[in-house]
């Protein structure tokens, strides 16, 4: 590993990963489950995160200087560990190629509706690919530069809020039951999604004690950033309108006029899309780069290269949106199930490896 | 008759240039008297169709016994100085008689009592002392030294110190880089007269033998950057250097980007700036650019004046770049997709009237954009290559009248014309030309992806252009900082501009030793100074 990222751009880095997407559709996917309890549904959904980013940490920490593929495959067998590298690079491509065409609808909708969707996929990922191309140090210094650009539109929603806000939309509290708790946390699936890259980014950074303070504050800010979309979301809509719109969080800016530009969502649009390609890129990367540590490629610009159609195929296949966003959920889902039980296997096996190993060299 | 032999190849160095030795074996033996003979045969063959070398023919303090020769270009010394300071003392000396007509004392009382020269040095090899006079020294042999004493007299015709062009200010000083480059190293030592200024030099080309300077402030500059430009500089092979850009284009860490990545400036000032942040100057011979490295993407948009006059104005002047860049670069191609692609963003009662200019128009307006794209580069191109008296009537013409026809016929809409005549006022503005140059390369790239998908074709453009700076380093100096990497305490000179007194430390984007650079005087003690 002859490259190395700060903690500060592994913050930046998983919270791009997670926050792009998601966010657009999160107050719709919560009010339908619990209503106006949705922000609830967000904190919940931020715990199995949280799980995963610690063991996760767990496990990179017990081996230091050993990238993702390394660690699996010296934990798992050789073949074994091939396997959990191949899931991961399996739901890294399913995951950008899902990214890459809820963005597409979004802009078929707003920008370019009859531009034919194949193009837009591929100009889309021919940058992503570029970017992904740079490698980790570029990717990180783009995912904090870009992360900037998501300011501007977060402010255009602040005169809707003062003057549409009601907070009785978000009354009465805790009116539903557990289980409906429990379910509303996981429809936040896809919203989350990309936390999982921690095990792969983590093992570049430099200072290893402050990994698991940025991967948290990471966490921390992206959970803010979606409770300040819901709940704003809520308060301006009230949850029943709010399940009718399919990108809500959009569909807020749209309110407030502002003199100059007629329509504001156009400017929140082309600032998101900056923002909606970074975990596109970062998913692509983590696939490239376990392919590459895995057969041993050297140039990862090949393998970008290698995995470019197949990505855009995977995310051309979806036939209407309704598909690309049932695509989406399972995005969730995958990431939900990938996210804690990958990084617990691996603690589990490091655990009694390294008892073995601690045993070992006591007899000798 | 024996030639002297130029290796032709062009690759081949000044140093390895085959001069046919007459008797090499005998030389140790040969006597001084013979030494003369054989050197002044051997410098007329090679200097045989030369116009401009003079062999100058003389004898030492008038006596008969001491033959002396002296070789100089005619066009690049000083003529009065030669007469007063080197051949008049020459030809009066006295006081030979007591040092004997030969060796070390004579060497010494030529170059201590005769020559009135600045620097007189006593160089043995022939190769050497023939490169030392074509570079405009004045070599002398004298019979009785087995040798060539060499003096500076070197003089010839130099521009005037005067006010760059490209560069001009209000305040601080007017003076600009000449293509002289010891005037230039000069003028640098004249704003810092610190010993710990360093100033090396290396000569590059095998033809041009062009002299290139290094300078850096020794315990401020990174040593690790100061060694890998003296590297990237000594790896240059060429047979000439005319110009700076050639030393430019064969250091710069990415040849294949549209971005400058050494910022060359003509003004004294601005590179002293430049060493104070712990960076090194390229100083080139016959350029009067001067590069600094490395190079930050932020730079571009800094101009002296900012810290020269008071930090609002600074504020408000680097702000306004940051807006004129983003215009002169994406003015252009959102006009195009705003009308092309989505009229329903602009607000109602301009797009009507929009809409009525445009009515008679025939073309798309990527056409509209590209034709007259092209006559404002045109107009430009011209402008550069013409006399400045005909170059404004060729603006008038230009820009006026044929901005109004067409107009008039249809050609473009006005709406198109203001577009235009925005953005390319808004080049201008930054205070570097060269990264204007690479501007005009960016809108292009903007406007044809504007006129494919509209505004998601800018959008991932832009993207690429980011993602693109975020990869180039200078120097492994990342490009793009203090922004990507995000650093902070950089943020004081980055798009704003605070107060001087404010900057107690050196910017940490730029890799250096010695951090304090100055002590913020206006800061509360605390100890009650009311």
């Amino acid at each position: 590993m002859s490259y190395t990222i700060t903690s500060k751009q592994l913050l930046f880095t998983l919270i791009s990963s997670m926050l792009g997407v998601g966010i657009l559709s999160l107050p719709r996917v919560t009010a339908e489950a619990v209503g106006q309890d949705a922000w609830l549904a967000v904190i919940l959904g931020g715990i199995i995160p949280f799980v995963s980013i610690w063991l996760s940490n767990k496990v990179v920490s017990r081996h230091p200087g050993l990238s993702f593929a390394a660690i699996t495959e010296m934990l798992a067998g050789k073949w074994a560990g091939k396997l959990l590298s191949a899931a991961f690079v399996i739901y890294s491509i399913i995951a950008s190629a899902a990214i890459l065409r809820v963005f597409t609808e979004v802009i078929t909708m707003f920008l370019l509706p009859r531009t034919p969707i194949l193009v837009k996929i591929m100009l889309g990922l021919a940058v992503s690919a570029y970017m992904t191309s740079s490698g980790i140090k570029v990717l990180g210094r783009l995912n904090e530069f870009l992360f900037y650009v998501l300011l501007p539109p977060l402010f255009l929603s602040i005169p809707a809020v003062v003057k549409f806000a009601d907070l009785h939309y978000l009354m009465p509290v805790l009116n539903n039951s557990l289980t409906d708790y429990s379910k509303a946390a996981f429809t936040t699936g896809f919203a989350y999604s990309g936390f999982e890259t921690i095990i792969v980014f983590a093992p570049y950074v430099l200072k290893k004690k402050e990994t698991l303070k940025a991967a948290v504050m990471a966490l921390i800010i992206t959970i803010t950033i979606y409770l300040y979309a819901v709940i704003t979301t809520i308060t301006v809509f009230g949850s029943e309108l709010t399940q009718m719109f399919t990108w809500p969080a959009l569909r807020l800016l749209s309110v407030s006029e502002i003199p100059v530009l007629e329509r504001m969502e156009f400017v929140a649009i082309i600032a998101w899309i900056g923002v909606a390609i970074r975990p596109a890129s970062n998913q692509y990367f983590c696939a490239g780069l376990i392919i590459k540590d895995v057969f041993g490629i050297k140039s990862l610009s090949k393998v970008v290269a290698l995995l470019y159609p197949i990505i855009a195929a995977i995310a051309w296949y979806p036939k209407n949106i309704s598909i690309a966003i049932r695509l989406s959920d399972f995005v969730g889902m995958y990431s939900l199930i990938l996210g804690t039980a990958l990084p617990l296997l691996l603690l589990g096996l490091s655990l009694i490896r390294g008892k073995g190993r601690a045993r070992d060299e006591k007899n000798t | 008759m024996k030639k002297y032999r130029i290796a032709l190849k062009a690759v081949k160095p000044m140093s390895t240039i085959k001069f046919r030795n007459k008797a090499s074996d005998g030389e140790k033996n040969a006597d001084s008297a013979d030494f003369f003979d054989r050197t002044a045969d051997r410098l007329r063959k090679d200097l045989s169709g030369n116009a401009d070398v003079i062999i100058r023919e003389l004898f030492i303090g008038g006596n008969e016994n001491l033959d002396a020769l002296i070789v100089y270009l005619i066009g690049n010394i000083d003529k009065k100085m030669l007469n007063d300071n080197v051949i008049k003392p020459l030809m009066t000396c006295s006081g030979l008689e007591n040092i004997g007509l030969s060796g070390e004392g004579l060497k010494e009382h030529i170059a201590k009592k005769c020559l009135q020269t600045g620097s007189v040095k006593y160089q043995k090899d022939y190769k050497a002392a023939l490169q030392d006079m074509f570079s405009g020294e004045g070599i002398l042999l004298a019979k009785g030294i087995e040798g060539f004493i060499i003096f500076a007299v070197d003089g010839g015709q130099k521009r005037q110190i005067s006010e760059p062009e490209t560069e001009k200010r209000i305040r601080g000083t007017k003076e600009g880089f000449i293509e002289d480059i010891w005037v230039n190293i000069g003028m640098i030592r004249e704003f810092i007269k610190d010993p710990m200024l360093k100033i090396e030099m290396l000569k590059i080309g095998q033809r041009s033998q062009t002299d290139v300077a290094i300078a850096y402030i020794n315990g401020l500059a990174d040593s690790k950057i100061v060694d890998e430009v003296k590297k990237r500089i000594k790896k240059i092979n060429i047979d000439a250097i005319l110009s700076s850009g050639y030393v430019e284009q064969y250091i710069e860490d990415n040849p294949w980007s549209v971005f400058p990545q050494l910022l060359g400036t003509e003004k004294p000032d601005k590179a002293a700036a430049n060493l104070l942040e712990g960076k090194l100057l390229i100083i080139i011979d016959r350029t009067p650019y001067v590069f600094s490295a490395p190079t930050l993407f932020v730079e571009f948009f800094q101009a002296t004046e900012d810290y020269y006059e008071k930090f609002h104005v600074g504020i408000i002047s680097r702000i306004i770049r940051l807006i004129a860049f983003l215009i002169a670069v994406l003015g252009t191609s959102i006009y195009i997709a705003l009308t092309s692609f989505h009229p329903e963003l602009i607000p109602s009662e301009l797009l009507i009237s929009f809409a009525r200019l445009r009515k008679k128009v025939p073309f798309p307006p990527v056409i509209e954009a590209l034709i007259m794209e092209f006559i404002v580069e045109v107009l430009r191109e011209a402008g550069i290559r013409l006399p400045t008296s005909v170059a404004g009537t060729l603006g008038i013409v230009g820009g006026i009248i044929l901005g109004d026809a067409a107009i008039r016929s249809n050609l473009v809409s006005p709406a198109m014309i203001v577009v235009i005549a925005i953005t390319t006022v808004c080049n201008f503005v930054l205070p570097n030309y060269s990264m204007t140059l690479s501007m005009r390369l960016l809108k292009f790239f903007l406007i044809l992806l504007s006129a494919t998908f509209g505004a998601y074709g800018i959008a991932l453009g832009l993207i690429v252009i980011v993602t693109h700076l975020a990869k180039l380093e200078s120097f492994s100096v990342p490009y793009l900082s203090p922004y990507a990497p995000f650093r902070l305490r950089d943020m004081k000179d980055a798009l704003l501009r605070l107060p001087l007194w404010m900057y107690v430390k050196r910017p940490v984007s730029i890799p250096h030793i010695d951090d304090k650079r100055a002590v913020n005087n206006r800061k509360k003690s605390g100890t009650g100074e009311n």
